[in-house]
């Protein structure tokens, strides 16, 4: 599989710190996956976030994004293959409106007004945010103003998209609307995807997970897997989602469930077949 | 201050409404000096029809700019007065309590407060008709031949339409930070200047925090979307100057003309 983002052996130290924000972090992201970067605070995910689109240069080890070397003269062409959305959605919106600000970046690379106007119209239509394109950003709400910078992000055509916790500032609803929009543009355009997140109640529907704790990679592996180590994971600060939460305590109180489930449908499936599943093993 | 309308947009489709945003500058800066050519009763006449005929134009109700103009209605009036009873020139129409009024004083309070009536009515149209994007757009586009000498147009006018995306965030914010140091007992509205003016810190303090943080980040942003200044930009939003701005620049033009040619 192509390698989309490749880190080898990266340290970071902020100046007048003793201790390194990261330590030795590798890892790889390969081309169309899903990778979410869990971690509590100071754990040195938004360090590594930062290293990621050049905001700061690691100490050590080398950072590769679609195989360019990532250093000060190609900073610039490295960030042509990264689309990111960051936390706050209020300050990263830069027109004055909807259209104008996916043609901001459009406008920073040199693209001629009629495909401009293309990219515009498909972008907003990814994201659903179609009818809003004259709207000013006032008048849309936290998750509506999300979609608006994926799509400024996707209508440069970047080969990854970083969510940096891109949803941490949203209600619960406009979390949905964002982590949908990104899934469905993951599955019909076959993006890479590095979510940088301490919600665990994200990390269900990513392909691969990375915990990290103190500037240390503590576990890698896929949802299932991470959630295995449900009180390291406690221990670490982190919040399990409640679907997993409420089958391991079922199961504790003696509810024969059959699984530790990640996702609440899952969890309600499961819930309202129990009770023929049960009384079929009475009735034998 | 609710009823100030100077720098509120009103949407539209007039005319006014669709000429070029650098035509509608252009118009008021040269109507700016021509009020100035105006000195007798043909000349002012002129104006006032001119000025009628751009509110026409604009379909903007007469009533709802009369109602804007309130607030700017008594700084007229004191003009008015304030040359009515300074000015000895003429004859004296009546006396009053050793108040002596002339009647070129009121002839020249007149046209004074008219003149200042006029202006207001002209540069409040513009901001009425014209969004504050598309002035941003075209004072960057008029003031490009500055590029030559090295003055910073498009970093300035791109400062300018983000302050103005800002603007209702921040007031948003304002209110939030209000609220809250209310909640923790702090008095906005009562008490002596000094006291209020000391409760002012409670709110710009943590603002201007936050403020700056939304910058730092807002310039981030606009980095990692490949911002590098104006080179090698293309513009989204383009102007077009069609004949009807022309028309409009050749009627300012014969406007001045007839002014110079008619004023005494």
């Amino acid at each position: 599989m192509e390698v989309a983002v490749r880190v080898e052996d990266v340290s970071f130290q902020y100046a007048n710190e003793q201790t390194y924000a990261l330590q030795n972090i590798s890892f790889q992201v390969y081309k169309g996956e899903w990778v979410t970067i869990v971690g509590h605070n100071g754990s040195g995910k938004s360090t590594l976030a930062k290293l990621l689109i050049g905001l700061l240069p690691p100490t050590s080890g080398t950072i590769h994004v679609c195989g360019i070397p990532l250093s000060e003269e190609t900073i610039w062409d490295v960030r042509e293959q990264l689309g990111i959305v960051f936390q706050n959605p209020d300050n990263q919106f830069v027109g004055t409106t909807v259209q104008d600000d996916v043609a901001f970046g459009l406008e920073n690379r040199g693209i001629q007004k009629e495909e401009m106007k293309k990219r515009i119209n498909e972008a907003l239509k990814k994201v659903r945010m179609e009818d809003f394109i004259h709207h000013e950003p006032h008048r849309l709400s936290g998750g509506q103003k999300q979609r608006v910078a994926i799509a400024s992000a996707i209508a440069l055509q970047p080969n990854v998209i970083i969510l940096d916790e891109a949803t941490s500032m949203l209600d619960p609803s406009g979390k949905k609307e964002v982590l949908h929009v990104m899934q469905s543009l993951r599955r019909e355009h076959d993006m890479t995807v590095i979510s940088i997140t301490h919600d665990l109640n994200e990390v269900a529907k990513a392909d691969r997970v990375i915990v990290m704790n103190k500037g240390k990679i503590v576990l890698e592996g896929t949802p299932a897997h991470i959630f295995s180590y449900g009180e390291k994971l406690e221990e670490m600060g982190l919040d399990l989602p409640f679907s997993l939460q409420l089958s391991r305590r079922l199961k504790s109180n003696g509810i024969p469930m059959t699984a530790d489930h990640l996702t609440m449908e899952g969890l309600v499936s499961e819930l309202w077949t129990l009770y023929s599943a049960m009384s079929n093993i009475v009735t034998k | 201050m609710n009823g100030m309308i100077i720098g509120k947009y009103v949407p539209g489709d007039s005319l006014i409404h669709r000429l070029d945003p650098r035509t509608k500058l252009l118009l008021m800066f040269i109507y700016v000096f021509i009020v100035f050519l105006a000195n007798n009763g043909w000349t002012y006449g002129i104006l006032t029809l001119f000025t009628c005929l751009l509110l026409f134009l604009s379909r903007i109700p007469f009533s709802f700019m009369m109602r804007g103009l309130k607030p700017v209605l008594w700084v007229i009036v004191f003009t008015f007065f304030l040359h009515v009873l300074l000015t000895k020139e003429g004859h004296i129409v009546f006396q009053w309590l050793g108040i002596e009024v002339y009647d070129k004083a009121i002839q020249q309070g007149a046209f004074i407060s008219l003149r200042f009536l006029l202006l207001i009515v002209v540069t409040t149209l513009l901001t009425l008709t014209t969004t504050p994007i598309e002035v941003t757009d075209g004072m960057e586009s008029l003031l490009s031949p500055l590029k030559k000498w090295n003055v910073p147009v498009h970093e300035l006018a791109l400062m300018m339409s983000i302050s103005l995306r800002f603007i209702p965030t921040l007031m948003e914010e304002t209110e939030k930070i209000m609220k809250a140091q209310t909640a923790r007992g702090v008095d906005f509205s009562s008490g002596p200047l000094q006291e209020r003016m000391k409760a002012m810190t409670a709110l710009l303090v943590p603002l201007f925090i936050s403020a700056f943080k939304r910058a730092e980040e807002l310039a981030v942003a606009m980095e990692v979307r490949g911002y590098r200044g104006s080179q090698n930009r293309t513009k989204w939003r383009e102007l077009t100057w069609g004949r009807i701005d022309t028309a409009f620049m050749l009627f300012i033009g014969l406007l001045a003309i007839a002014l110079w040619l008619l004023r005494s």
